[in-house]
């Protein structure tokens, strides 16, 4: 037992020599996840406000006016053009000057007055489907609005049911509080998965996995050896993340903190699992790369990190349940946004745990017999 | 003193090609991963959300909270699961993640209502998921004003002023995507990031394997001049390359019926300038670090991330601060997905797009120079 | 030699790398259709020289002149004219050879007309053209380094520059290599080639000695032979390892005795004298010499003993020298002997009986029984390819085999791979250490992998640092070392932990013959106190170290015995050993001629196979006058293990050849 301590103990300084001597390495593996969050963090926000937005109002009313006013009050659309006739606004719209054309018809107070409907288009660029949806809902929005003052304006006397609406967890609604942990989870998983991969096809490559096998070491050592380093510097990357999104994000961990690195830990430990399994089959550093790449591709777009999970077809949605980041996203949400406890993510921790295992068997498995 | 010699060229093009072809898993791979990518985005990823898995605790319990509920029901945004008889409860669904929408109408809704008196619901939305709150909450606030409709109409029509007209009605139209689906979006923005993958995958490792191997000792001694190294070994990933661009226009074509208004001409010959930016920015990065695993991870992180984030692919550029949305002009990927997004969905053409295909062009020339610039036929 | 203006020229070639000069101040010239061998230690700069003059390293200062292109300046007009086969495999493991001779032809600009032809005239030659559609990475060893020549040759170069072109190639396959280099010669080719077998170097035109990158001496091996100034007593006994020892030790008029092959080599001013004292010496420990003759030195003599003076006083006396690791191995190797009777069951070390490996249909080990006893170095000889790797992994618990039993150090193979791999120590074919850690970091890895740990590793690193002569260069990475030295450190690497069986695959690939030396000194150390050595070696004199020595050949051992009765009993016909200034011009003509079997260069001369001697003898000497070489020193000698191996693995080819003809 001491004697395989030692041993491991061996294996880990090596691996952290190899890991650290080279500046650019230690730049890869510690600076490079710090600051891909912190732009990455600031890039992915999906609050959208100060719509570029034309407007075209060849009414020049008070009436007119006071609607393009409704437009602008909420702060979500920014009146860059005012125009009086279409053509212009198209234009701008094919060279991505205005995001939003809001056209009012010639007869807009008029019509208004003689107490026929009146239709106002909003054109929104439909090239950034999320974007536009939420241009789309604003649009309607205002128009409720407007309307409802017309209508109070004629029914003196009416109750009004007011939608009091509150976000919980973010009251902000912010979506750094939703895409932090997920990146914290993505560049986890990159890592992970791919250095370690990579790591051990490198030992096949030149040969110092045979005289290393000779020795009295286990396999079970030597995997030992060969994943603990990267998960220890992943717990390492991960702090620094969390300390990096707390400082520039505010963002605390609202639950319990031992729980959530005990559950990183778990996830950690699936990815090299999954590692093992990619290098036990890739021949070239270049396969193990593609491989990897291969895996860690639908794990983050099947987690439900930028796409509801809710939304996918069935069949996808029950493949998700394979999914480790998935469960791991839960989990992060779970502790680190809400704050709940781990009665509220049970199922994501089971079967978070149950995954991990599994790869770790397979790969032992798989691994000590291609040894061979 | 000697210049370009094609035959050289050519020896260094066949014999990449060779790797290419005899490491048949990582060609699978190269291949497989952009149909998979466009089947993924085509089929299982959708941004527009629907069906957002509600909650409700109505403790009025009456017709016209039941109408208001009718409302929510009816509508395709919304899937109420959950009727709940506690705020406990409620609590724990959203807490779980059951619920992204916990609805609470209050005991005295109707009566309020029918006394004409400002009420109130109220709804909660699972924060932790901002974008997706974002919308619901919007779906929920339009519900909202929808109702507030019905019960100005009613109450015209009670009062005997006849059917109440006079409205705006807002007429939404998403301009070049109608549907709004966000497949049409999304699918040529894969070309651009399965483009950047491949490089950041293949052409990384070519230099820094031959250096690892000791091959490349080999082969500096021969007369071979840096260009005919450099674009001997970028033109079999060019290929491989162009392939992969073909697949994916046919699929999103012909699968996903994403439309391409604009030229398919333009449409190759920007994938094609891109393209040429990606590998030799992976070659040169190879021949720079010289080691595998670096050459890999630094392309990767500084190609995929990026692409995906950086580039308006998901995430809209004019939303983001002013520092990060500079930081954007520095990805290719950039220009490429405005001009991918002109020639599908605007059908636009150089003349709009020209400023975008002069940075790209750049950009190429840019990498293509620091490649051979970089590039040495010494030991050190 | 030659009177034509040299092709390549070196004038004051210098390069640093930081503080280290590796050559310093180099000058030579080789003329076409000449031969130039440089030899040296390991890390004397061979490589660095090389480079330099192949145009693809920077050049510190001085100048060259390289197929009339000047160096530093024109670095793109030397690389049309050379060629250059560095020491690591330079071509594409997953290219066929047909593809890779393609790839050079291209790039070195060779027409497309008549390509082919020059193609297959080259497979032809170097017996490779069966194995054009074979990717060369599943090549043995030999063959690709004869693919790597051909790659070079395919433009038909002015120069040709080789860095140990036949490391790790067996002889047979050496023959090979250097009767095309000769063809080359005859064309007028240049060649300047580094090698570490000292036995190539005599076939050279001239000879370079390089040492800390300056050349110590140069001019015909004959020149450099006649250097040393006197003759060299020669006592040849089996026993040849012990006699070292005790000759060493007693004879006072030794300026140094070194091992070679059967023979010890005796440096002193008056060879008569020694010889008498020696053989009282001999007398007196029981051990009677077969022979006791006063000889010429050969270039390894000259090579040893340049180096030790060179080396200046102090640090150099040889016997000392060589024998230094020894109070450490001896006292460390204690254990296993006193360990090794109690732990082993059994006489045996290693016992295998019908062991055989499969690998789909192709059998790489054949029903292969043998048995070692403790003590033991036994040698396991075979071309590239034969199993010998295979075998070894075997026996190291690595590789299961497929069928067949063994027991190494009692643990059954099959059933518990991990008891084995406790007891043995294994140094592997390919470089085995980490190259991105540095000497000390490696060493504490492999020793902390064995349980070594605190005082003993202390004690252990500080042996393995000075075994390997690394001592001041602990915190040098491992990558920054020369080829010889790497193989010293993981060497020691591999015997850290003192284990009673140690198995070798070619320990020795690549290292200068004075580290060899002292590989062997360690390896006598640790068999004399009781440890098993397993060693696989392509250096045919290393094989006469050995106890015991097996010949493998196609999965199968043909031959098993001592080293002396393998070359007495194995073959039935006479060797001569034919001394004339320049073997190779007659080489073709002696190998045609009737009753002669076979005819190859060995060092300075040519070892002859026939069946009857005495007619043989003068129609060899009709030859030798015809190219003016009168009274050549030619004598029927015992055969050397290179002889015994080559005409082992012929007759086995011809009874292979036979028996396919039969099924046929």
């Amino acid at each position: 037992m001491k004697a395989a301590l030692l041993r491991i103990k061996q294996m880990l300084v090596k691996e952290f020599l190899q890991m650290f001597r080279d500046p650019r390495m230690r730049a890869v593996v510690l600076v490079m996840p710090l600051v891909q969050l912190t732009v990455m963090a600031f890039a992915l926000t999906t609050d959208v406000k100060d719509i570029r937005t034309a407007v075209v109002d060849p009414d020049n009313t008070p009436e007119s006016r006071r609607l393009v006013s409704e437009f602008t009050a909420g702060g979500y659309f920014h009146v860059t053009h005012a125009l009086t006739s279409f053509p212009g606004a198209a234009k701008l719209l094919d060279a991505g000057d205005v995001l939003a054309v809001i056209r009012i018809p010639r007869n807009f107070a008029s019509d208004l007055r003689a107490g026929r409907s009146v239709r106002v288009q909003v054109l929104a660029d439909g090239v950034m489907a999320n974007d536009t949806a939420i241009t789309v809902n604003y649009a309607n929005r205002v128009a409720a609005r407007f309307n409802e003052g017309l209508m109070a304006g004629r029914v003196a006397v009416l109750g009004q049911v007011e939608v009091r609406t509150r976000g919980w967890y973010n009251p902000n609604l912010e979506s750094k509080f939703y895409f932090v942990p997920g990146l914290i989870a993505v560049m986890l998983m990159l890592i992970g998965l791919v250095l370690t991969s990579m790591g051990i096809v490198r030992e096949k490559e030149i040969g110092t996995i045979e005289q290393v096998l000779v020795t009295p070491i286990r396999r079970t050592e030597f995997i030992l050896g060969k994943t603990l380093p990267f998960l220890i510097t992943g717990y390492i990357t991960m702090t620094m993340m969390f300390v990096i999104s707390r400082i520039l994000f505010g963002i605390v961990i609202h639950g319990s903190a031992p729980l959530l690195y005990l559950l990183a830990g778990v996830f950690m430990l699936g990815n090299l699992g999954l590692a093992l399994l990619v290098s036990v089959t890739a021949k070239t550093q270049q396969q193990a790369l593609l491989t990897a790449f291969f895996i860690m591709v639908p794990a983050v777009l099947l987690s439900g990190f930028i796409f509801p999970i809710h939304n996918m077809p069935q069949v996808v949605q029950i493949a998700t349940l394979a999914n480790p980041m998935r469960w791991f996203l839960e989990i992060l949400r779970g502790l680190v946004v809400k704050g709940v406890g781990p009665g509220d993510i049970l199922p994501a921790m089971a079967a978070q745990t149950a995954l991990a295992t599994g790869f770790l068997i397979l790969a032992v498995a798989k691994f000590r017999k291609t040894l061979e | 003193m000697e210049g370009f010699v094609y035959r050289r060229f050519a020896a260094v093009a066949k014999k990449e090609f060779l790797h290419v072809i005899r490491d048949w898993r990582s060609l699978v791979l190269a291949i497989a991963i952009p149909i998979f990518l466009i089947s993924l985005f085509g089929w299982a990823l959708n941004m527009d959300l629907t069906d957002v898995p509600t909650a409700v605790w109505d403790q009025s319990r009456t017709p016209e909270s039941r109408e208001l509920l009718s409302l929510f029901e009816g509508s395709p945004y919304f899937s109420v699961d959950h009727h709940v008889d506690s705020f406990r409860q409620l609590r724990s669904l959203v807490d779980k993640g059951s619920a992204m929408v916990a609805l609470t109408i209050s005991s005295d809704f109707a009566d309020r209502v029918r006394a004409g008196k400002d009420t109130e619901i109220q709804a909660v939305v699972d924060g932790s998921d901002a974008n997706n709150a974002n919308l619901a909450l919007g779906y929920v606030t339009a519900v909202g004003h929808i109702y507030n409709a019905r019960l100005a109409v009613a109450a015209t029509r009670s009062r005997g002023l006849g059917d109440p007209k006079a409205l705006v009605t807002l007429e939404p139209r998403a301009w070049y995507n109608p549907d709004l689906k966000s497949k049409n979006v999304v699918i040529p923005g894969i070309i651009a990031l399965v483009m950047v993958v491949l490089a950041a995958m293949l052409t990384s490792v070519t230099v820094a394997r031959e250096w690892e191997t000791g091959t490349m000792e080999r082969l500096i001694s021969t007369p071979i001049r840096v260009p005919e190294l450099v674009l001997g070994k970028v033109v079999p990933y060019f290929v491989v390359g162009m392939t992969d661009v073909a697949i994916s226009v046919f699929m999103s074509r012909f699968i996903f019926h994403v439309p391409i208004r604009g030229s398919l001409g333009l449409l190759f010959a920007a994938s094609a300038v891109f393209l040429a930016g990606a590998l030799f920015l992976g070659l040169f990065l190879s021949i720079a670090l010289k080691t595998q695993v670096l050459a890999n991870q630094i392309a990767l992180f500084s190609g995929y991330l990026p692409t995906l984030f950086l580039s308006g692919f998901v995430f809209g550029i004019h939303n983001m601060p002013q520092a990060i949305q500079a930081l954007t002009y520095v990805v290719p990927a950039r220009y490429f997905i405005a001009m991918l997004r002109g020639i599908y969905l605007k059908g636009v053409g150089l003349e709009v797009l020209w400023a975008d295909a002069l940075l790209l062009a750049l950009y190429a020339a840019l990498m293509i120079f620091l490649a051979h610039r970089k590039m040495k036929l010494m030991l050190d | 030699m030659n009177d034509s203006p040299p092709i390549l020229e070196a004038r004051g070639l210098t390069r640093r790398f930081g503080d280290l000069t590796a050559v310093d101040n180099l000058s030579l010239s080789v003329g076409r259709g000449e031969i130039y061998g440089l030899v040296g230690p390991d890390g004397a700069g061979k490589s660095t020289a090389l480079r330099m003059l192949a145009g693809i390293l920077t050049i510190t200062g001085g100048e060259a002149q390289v197929a009339g292109c000047g160096l530093p300046g024109n670095e793109t007009g030397v690389k049309n004219h050379i060629a250059y086969m560095s020491q690591r495999f330079g071509l594409y493991p997953d290219l066929t050879v047909a593809e890779n001779v393609d790839f050079y032809a291209d790039l070195y600009g060779a027409p497309r007309k008549g390509r082919q032809e020059r193609v297959d005239e080259l497979l032809d030659f170097s017996n490779m053209r069966p194995f054009r559609k074979r990717q060369a990475g599943k090549l043995s060893g030999g063959m690709k380094q004869k693919l790597q020549l051909v790659c070079a040759l395919i433009h038909t170069p002015e120069v040709l520059l080789l860095d140990e072109p036949t490391n790790g190639v067996d002889p047979v396959s050496r023959r090979d290599f250097w009767r095309i280099l000769y063809r080359l010669l005859g064309q007028g080719v240049a060649i300047l080639v580094t090698t570490a077998y000292l036995d190539e170097a005599e076939r050279c035109s001239r000879v370079g000695l390089l040492n800390q990158g300056r050349l110590l001496a140069e001019g015909t091996p004959g020149e450099i032979r006649r250097s040393m100034g006197t003759d060299i007593l020669a006592v040849r006994t089996p026993r040849a390892w012990e006699a070292s020892r005790i000759l060493r030790r007693g004879l006072a008029g030794a300026r140094s005795v070194d091992v070679f092959g059967d023979t010890l080599h005796v440096v002193g001013d008056d060879p008569e004298a020694l010889g008498q004292e020696a053989s009282r010496l001999l007398a007196d420990q029981g051990i009677t010499p077969d022979s006791l003759r006063s000889i010429s030195p050969t270039l390894e003599d000259v090579f040893i003993h340049t180096l030790d003076t060179s080396r200046g006083p102090g640090a150099a006396d040889p016997p000392e020298s060589a024998g230094e690791p020894l109070p450490a191995s001896s006292e460390t190797a204690e254990e296993p002997r006193s360990a090794s009777p109690a732990a082993l069951p059994g006489p045996w070390s290693v016992e295998v009986q019908d062991l055989s490996r499969r690998f789909g249909d192709f059998t790489a080990v054949d029903r292969v029984s043998f048995t070692v006893p403790p003590g033991e170095i036994f040698g396991f000889l075979g071309p590239n390819g034969a199993g010998k790797s295979t075998t070894i992994r075997m026996l190291c618990g690595l590789l299961p085999p497929s069928s067949g039993t063994g027991r190494v150090a009692g643990f059954d193979l099959s059933v518990d791979p991990e008891g084995v791999k406790r007891s043995i120590g294994y140094m592997s074919q390919r470089f085995s250490l980490y190259e991105d850690l540095t000497v000390a970091e490696n060493i504490r890895f492999y020793g902390g992998i064995y349980g070594l740990s605190g005082r003993r590793m202390e004690e252990r690193q500080a042996w393995a640092v000075a075994m390997a002569g690394l001592d001041g260069r602990e915190d040098d990475l491992t990558s920054l070392l020369a080829g010889g030295w790497k193989q010293r450190l993981a060497l020691a690497c591999a015997i850290l932990h003192e284990p009673p069986i140690v198995f070798l695959d070619e320990p020795t690939s690549g290292v200068d013959p004075l580290s060899r030396r002292r590989f062997w000194d360690i390896i006598h150390g640790m068999a004399g106190a009781g440890v098993t050595v397993f060693v696989t070696t392509h250096y045919m004199e290393e094989a006469e170290y050995c106890h015991r020595v097996a010949l493998i050949y196609q999965g199968r051992i043909i031959a098993l015995d001592t080293p002396r009765r393998l070359k007495t009993t194995l073959t039935e016909e006479t060797i001569l050993d034919v001394r004339c200034p320049r073997p190779q011009d007659v080489l073709d003509q002696v190998a045609a001629l009737a009753g002669v079997s076979d005819a190859a260069l060995f060092g300075a001369g040519l070892h002859v196979r026939v069946n009857d001697p005495e007619t043989a003898r003068d129609r060899i000497r009709d030859v030798l006058r015809q190219h003016g070489f009168e009274d050549c020193p030619m004598q029927a000698i015992l055969p050397s293990m290179e002889d015994v191996f080559v005409s082992m693995i012929e007759s086995e080819d011809r009874r292979g050849g036979l028996l396919a003809g039969k099924g046929a």
